[in-house]
């Protein structure tokens, strides 16, 4: 090996030394970047529904049927832990009503239920399990049961009230869009559907 | 003569300059040094290093992302040092936690103050909250805090029943007290609780200096025993409550009362005051501060002897007199220095009584006499209070809501509002509400210009957290974000943090919630 050769050697081994020097050189870590923040718009993303397709549950024939329906929720983005549902029934139409909890909030915590058969309203609270996450997607929140009253062929119906309420993680705010009721007409023991119900807004 | 010229060397200048022609010279000589073979090695070997340094480079900027982005583990061997709110991660929530401590925006635990205090010099403050972020960056890798050793800790509970075990109800000693370690160390104490780390194996001695006022009712000292880690909590109860006679402590510290040592002598700190009332013999502050006995009634114990049952103004000549409007009450002597204010003219005083859920000796605490089920030492003794008054005939509102304050004292919040000028004699609904609470009507209210007015006592419902006057699932929401079962970093909590612990314990936890459960059956205010 000629001695050029060799001071070359030597010349890129002290580079190649200096490169890995700059290289592992602990650096200032980039300062983290500032969140931007959430839009206040868009937070409200979740809707309520109530089916209007009741379903016959008891299937004796011999026995007063008793119907259920099923209050469903569409979250978007938002992570919910909390639903309280405020609601309106028909009293002439709709008797014997109750409310449980659906499939979403099968080990949650009501924290109220008051079922007013006079007046016809339900004051219905479910929350998430202490410590475990709110969840996104759709789901059945509750389900209504009730008996008919009235003639077949009459309408019924089961409305939100205004202080109905929907809460998630991140905000101290309901984040409720819309809630849809539900409108059906009485038939014996198979009620058909007549139209969407009456939609309200947060 | 051509050839002889160019055979004469070139005189040399007197100052050196470079011929114009050299560089010619040195690319020849560059040019035979880089063969095309050497160049060719030359390049191979420039690639490979820039490839390898730029790769390693790189790798180490991700790496350094990632790390700040992912949130830092708890450091293997220190426990939670450094997890401020909990989460199992150290990052720069835990730092702005500290800094909302420091500024006195929130209060905080025991538990959060020995792993906030990183570098265990006894204080939580900016350089705590600095270290976070720079284990966050990776710029350090451990607290100094944070030691290879056996960890000692406990609380310092007041023991009520002097049973030697706290049971619900005894709350943690809010005072000052001190613990030493083989009276050695001398810990500093958050809230009632200490902790001593890097303790070396072994059995130690722990012993608790009692307060002043206090004796204590578990072994003192203690000793344990290294590792595993030793827990002992110390159990005090008071002495002063005991004594049938019981005498005023000096007491004063500047300009400030100590309320709890006012409070084991059955003594009160009205606002203002330095110095403790003593209310059992006070006819200006009977029973409650600004409670004036009017003429022809004395303040008296309710049970002769016993201070513990409390004051009343009790009648020694017929029926009580009311003041003429544009008259002013004739200042009764007092032991406390405060001023006695006067009710101006055409003005009313009224004198509130509020009782808290959960604090005290009232609300929904069904043994008031029993230290269980309520919070007998809150950490914020004054709050504030709104009150608005109606026509009880046509439930008219009558000018401006009055804005004061209530201090605890006795089990219960107490104060004077003025309810300003012209005031008028008549029936009045009274709503009262404060902040995390909801508001409560009294109906029928006879109140009568020129004089101090006093409403019967009225107890609000606690939950109401974000002030709407309901209590719902977005309270809910706001308190579990709050609390140590948050599942959503605190994101729903901001400002609520204090409204969060319903009980004023200091902390956000199991306790709250279960009376949040409990109130929430009453959902509206008046």
């Amino acid at each position: 090996m000629s001695r050029r050769t060799l001071i070359l050697i030597v010349v890129l081994i002290g580079i190649t030394a200096i490169l890995l020097a700059i290289a592992l050189t602990p650096k200032q870590p980039p300062v983290p970047m500032q969140q931007a923040p959430t839009p206040t718009i868009s937070y409200a993303q979740t809707t309520l529904r109530i089916n209007n397709n009741p379903a016959v549950v008891n299937s004796t024939s011999s026995a007063v049927p008793i119907y259920s329906t099923d209050v469903t929720i569409t979250t978007g983005d938002n992570k919910v832990n909390a639903v309280q549902l405020e609601l309106s029934f028909d009293t002439a139409q709709l008797y014997n009503v109750d409310i449980k909890p659906g499939p979403l909030f099968q080990n949650g915590a009501e924290l109220r239920k008051e079922v007013n058969n006079q007046n016809g309203t339900i004051s219905y609270a479910i929350v998430s399990p202490l410590g475990q996450k709110g969840f996104s997607g759709s789901g059945v929140v509750a389900m209504i049961t009730f008996s008919e009253n009235g003639k077949p062929g009459d309408l019924a119906q089961i409305n939100f009230l205004p202080k109905t309420q929907v809460t998630a993680e991140g905000t101290d705010k309901s984040v409720l869009k819309t809630a849809v009721g539900a409108t059906f007409t009485l038939s014996g023991t198979s009620p058909s559907q007549l139209n969407t119900g009456t939609p309200s807004a947060q | 003569m051509d050839e002889n010229i160019a055979q004469t060397p070139p005189q040399e200048p007197v100052s050196y300059t470079r011929p114009n022609n050299s560089s010619p010279k040195f690319f020849d000589k560059f040019s035979s040094f880089f063969t095309k073979k050497t160049t060719a090695v030359l390049v191979i070997l420039v690639l490979i290093i820039g490839v390898g340094a730029a790769t390693i480079a790189v790798q180490r900027s991700t790496e350094t992302r990632q790390r700040a982005a992912t949130n830092p583990a708890l450091i293997p061997g220190c426990g939670s040092l450094g997890d401020v709110n909990g989460d199992g991660k150290i990052n720069s929530i835990d730092s702005s936690l500290i800094l909302q401590y420091e500024a006195g925006l929130i209060s905080i635990t025991k538990i959060i103050a020995a792993n906030a205090d990183v570098n265990k010099d006894g204080k939580i403050n900016s350089i705590d909250s600095s270290l976070i972020l720079q284990y966050e960056a990776g710029l350090i890798s451990t607290f100094s805090g944070c030691n290879t050793g056996s960890v000692i800790s406990g609380t310092v509970y007041i023991d009520t029943n002097g049973n030697a075990v706290q049971d619900s109800g005894e709350t943690d000693y809010s005072g000052t007290a001190t613990i030493k370690l083989d009276n050695v160390t001398t810990a500093t104490k958050y809230l009632g609780g200490y902790y001593f780390t890097g303790v070396a194996s072994g059995t130690h001695t722990v012993t608790l200096t009692l307060p002043s006022g206090y004796t204590a009712t578990t072994t003192n000292p203690v000793s344990v025993t290294v590792p595993p880690n030793g827990t002992f909590k110390f159990g005090i109860k008071s002495t002063g409550i005991l004594t049938p006679t019981p005498t005023i402590p000096p007491n004063v510290t500047g300009t400030s009362c100590d309320s709890t040592a006012c409070g084991r002598y059955g003594a009160i700190c009205c606002s203002g005051s330095s110095s403790c009332i003593a209310w059992w013999q006070d006819n200006s502050n009977c029973g409650a501060c600004g409670n004036r006995c009017s003429s022809g009634t004395t303040c008296q114990l309710n049970v002769p002897g016993d201070y513990t049952q409390g004051a009343s103004c009790k009648s020694t000549s017929g029926p009580t007199p009311t003041v003429p409007p544009g008259a002013t009450v004739t200042p009764i002597p007092r032991l406390s220095t405060t001023p006695t204010p006067t009710i101006p003219t055409g003005n009313a005083v009224l004198m509130l009584a509020v009782g808290l859920d959960a604090i005290g000796n009232t609300g929904d605490n069904a043994t008031p006499n029993d230290s269980s089920g309520s919070n007998k030492t809150p950490k914020r003794p004054t709050r504030n209070v709104t009150v608005e008054l109606f026509q009880s005939s046509t439930n008219q509102p009558v000018g401006t809501a009055k804005t004061g304050s209530v201090v605890y004292a006795n089990g219960v919040f107490t104060g004077s509002l003025d309810l300003g000028s012209g005031f008028i004699t008549g029936s009045y609904n009274i709503k009262v509400k404060s902040d995390g609470y909801l508001r409560r009507k009294a109906l029928g209210v006879t109140l009568t210009s020129g004089r101090i007015n006093t409403l019967t006592k009225i107890t609000l419902v606690v939950g109401d957290i974000n002030g709407d006057n309901a209590i719902n699932i977005l309270d809910y929401n706001i308190l579990i974000s709050c609390s140590v079962f948050s599942t959503d970093n605190h994101g729903a909590c901001g400002q609520y943090a204090v409204l969060s612990d319903l009980d004023d314990n200091g902390a956000v936890d199991q306790l709250d919630y279960n009376l949040f459960l409990r109130e929430y059956s009453v959902q509206n205010g008046d």
